[in-house]
């Protein structure tokens, strides 16, 4: 059951809990709330309300004395594609890795659909794919024989094992055509596509990908077809990128990541992208 | 996630690897030796199957000392190489809590030690033919698995104390070359009766040589039990500690 937040005033309710002073028993899934109710803050009305997939607030990170990521604040609603642009050296992977409960933050939190990543990881990363730097893989194994040891450690929501997947089927629709591959023997770029395709395992409704269209054009181009297929079945993708174009041809939303502070956050079109676009030409 | 899947995990991993038969490759490789030298010089009548099945846990302290290498480079290959090579973080961000990453990586590594242990046993029970075993063998079987297991279980702290030094993100060198310097540093407290009884090779030792007198001290077995469980209770819960309350940033 998922938490439920007011657009206008940040009221979240929690189906756990209901809204007894509105007579709403706790267990209450928010889409069985009547259409009549308000939000008991501020009077907005049930449309009013979202579900966030990722929700940080005044996040900090510092090694030591350097100061990594400053008090970044932004939200990710459900069934949105999200890019966070940024240069080399700003931060995003190391925000990629507190989202995903890698790097524990110096203050401030992070929460995927109102689970905290640092205090509850495991629930906070159900139905979450994730690709974190350069994807690494067990080098004596194949790509399919890497991908089938993966799925073994998921159970479908069917209960059946995730092994039961075709992964025939799953490497030929992801364009993987090195499935027998050792993966010592991967390039960069076959190494990413898979690590797409690992995070794809389980079909998880959030993926959190760290430069995903990175590699030659023909990955960027499988990679980008299988991230439009998922924006279309309503998954939640966060995408990181040093490139303004790849932010302008698949997100929705995204932000701007410079020297580990938020500097420009909203729609895709009111982003300053052109400056970034200068600077990478 | 359930720990099951987690150890099929492991163990899948484990037993792909082909450089991890290197090991048991070279214990039954000392002990096909030993039997060479055993049976050049160890005339029938002073010599019994028994005493070739015992030699080989000792064989003059090498596979004594192999043993413990073998299970240090694996726990060290388990935790601290797949944390350089990145492996460990593609399973970190699966949504699985850290003391079972853990736990799964010892459960596995106990199967495949115990695996390589008593192929050793069952390969010198077969060389042992060649001189035969006392009619009154059969009560001492039961005794030998457990003073193969005892021997595995003493290794598995040293596979435990491999994780506690991985869990600071050092790499694989490092790590196996420190592990080996705390089991030195241990060996030679053990030879101080002062503090002996507080390492766990110690027990190990002890345990061993109760299993083989018949009518074994049972209170005695279960001292030096308890205190190996608590090495390996202790180490393991340091090691998944440093692993949940470290950034990995690799």
């Amino acid at each position: 059951m998922d938490t439920y937040e007011c657009l206008s005033c940040g009221y979240s309710y929690i189906p756990e809990q209901g809204d007894i002073d509105s007579g709403i028993e706790p267990g209450t899934p928010f889409e069985d709330v009547s259409d009549g109710w308000v939000c008991p803050e501020c009077g907005a009305k049930k449309e009013n309300f979202a579900i966030f997939a990722i929700t940080c607030d005044a996040l900090t990170k510092k090694f030591k004395e350097r100061t990594v990521l400053n008090n970044i604040t932004f939200k990710v609603r459900e069934a949105t594609v999200f890019g966070l642009l940024g240069p080399d050296g700003s931060g995003k992977t190391t925000l990629i890795k507190m989202l995903t409960g890698l790097i524990i933050p110096t203050s401030g939190s992070c929460s995927l659909y109102h689970h905290n990543v640092s205090k509850d990881t495991v629930q906070a990363l159900q139905k979450v794919g994730c690709v974190v730097g350069e994807p690494a893989f067990y080098q004596h194994m194949t790509a399919k024989e890497n991908l089938q040891l993966f799925a073994g450690l998921l159970k479908s929501e069917s209960g059946s094992e995730s092994t039961d997947i075709d992964m025939d089927e799953l490497l030929e629709s992801a364009g993987i055509t090195f499935g027998d591959i050792p993966a010592r023997h991967l390039t960069r770029s076959m190494k990413k596509q898979l690590g797409i395709v690992l995070a794809l395992l389980g079909n998880p409704r959030l993926l959190l990908l760290d430069e995903p269209l990175t590699g030659d054009r023909h990955t960027r181009a499988h990679i980008q077809n299988v991230l439009q297929s998922e924006a279309e079945k309503k998954t939640t993708v966060f995408f990181t990128t040093y490139n303004p174009a790849d932010i302008k041809e698949l997100a929705a939303q995204g932000a701007v990541l410079e020297k580990g502070e938020i500097t420009a956050q909203g729609p895709v079109d009111t982003l300053p992208l052109d400056q970034f676009m200068e600077v990478n030409q | 996630m359930s720990l099951h899947r987690l150890i099929k995990f492991e163990l899948k991993k484990l037993f792909k690897q082909k450089s991890n038969y290197i090991g048991v490759g070279i214990l039954l490789s000392v002990c096909l030796l030993y039997f060479v030298l055993a049976y050049l010089n160890r005339p029938a009548g002073t010599y019994m199957g028994t005493d070739l099945v015992m030699d080989t846990i000792y064989i003059g302290n090498s596979v004594l000392f192999i043993f413990p290498m073998i299970a240090i480079l694996l726990a060290a290959n388990s935790l601290a190489d797949e944390y350089s090579t990145g492996t460990l973080l593609t399973i970190m961000t699966r949504p699985l809590k850290r003391e079972n990453i853990v736990i799964s990586k010892f459960i596995a590594l106990l199967v495949y030690l115990c695996c390589a242990a008593y192929a050793l046993l069952v390969v010198s029970l077969l060389l042992g033919l060649h001189w035969g075993y006392p009619e009154n063998f059969l009560w001492f079987v039961p005794r030998m698995l457990a003073i193969y297991f005892m021997y595995v279980l003493g290794v598995m702290v040293l596979v435990a104390l491999t994780f506690v030094v991985a869990s600071f993100g050092i790499k694989l060198v490092k790590t196996v070359l420190i592990a080996l310097g705390f089991y030195m540093g241990l060996i030679i407290l053990e030879s101080f009766a002062q503090v002996q009884k507080l390492v766990f090779s110690y027990h190990v030792s002890t345990s061993i040589q109760l299993l083989v007198v018949q009518t074994m001290n049972l209170r005695d077995f279960y001292q030096s039990l308890a205190v190996i469980f608590i090495y390996i209770l202790a180490l393991l819960l340091i090691g998944s500690t440093l692993l949940e309350k470290r950034d990995m940033t690799a």
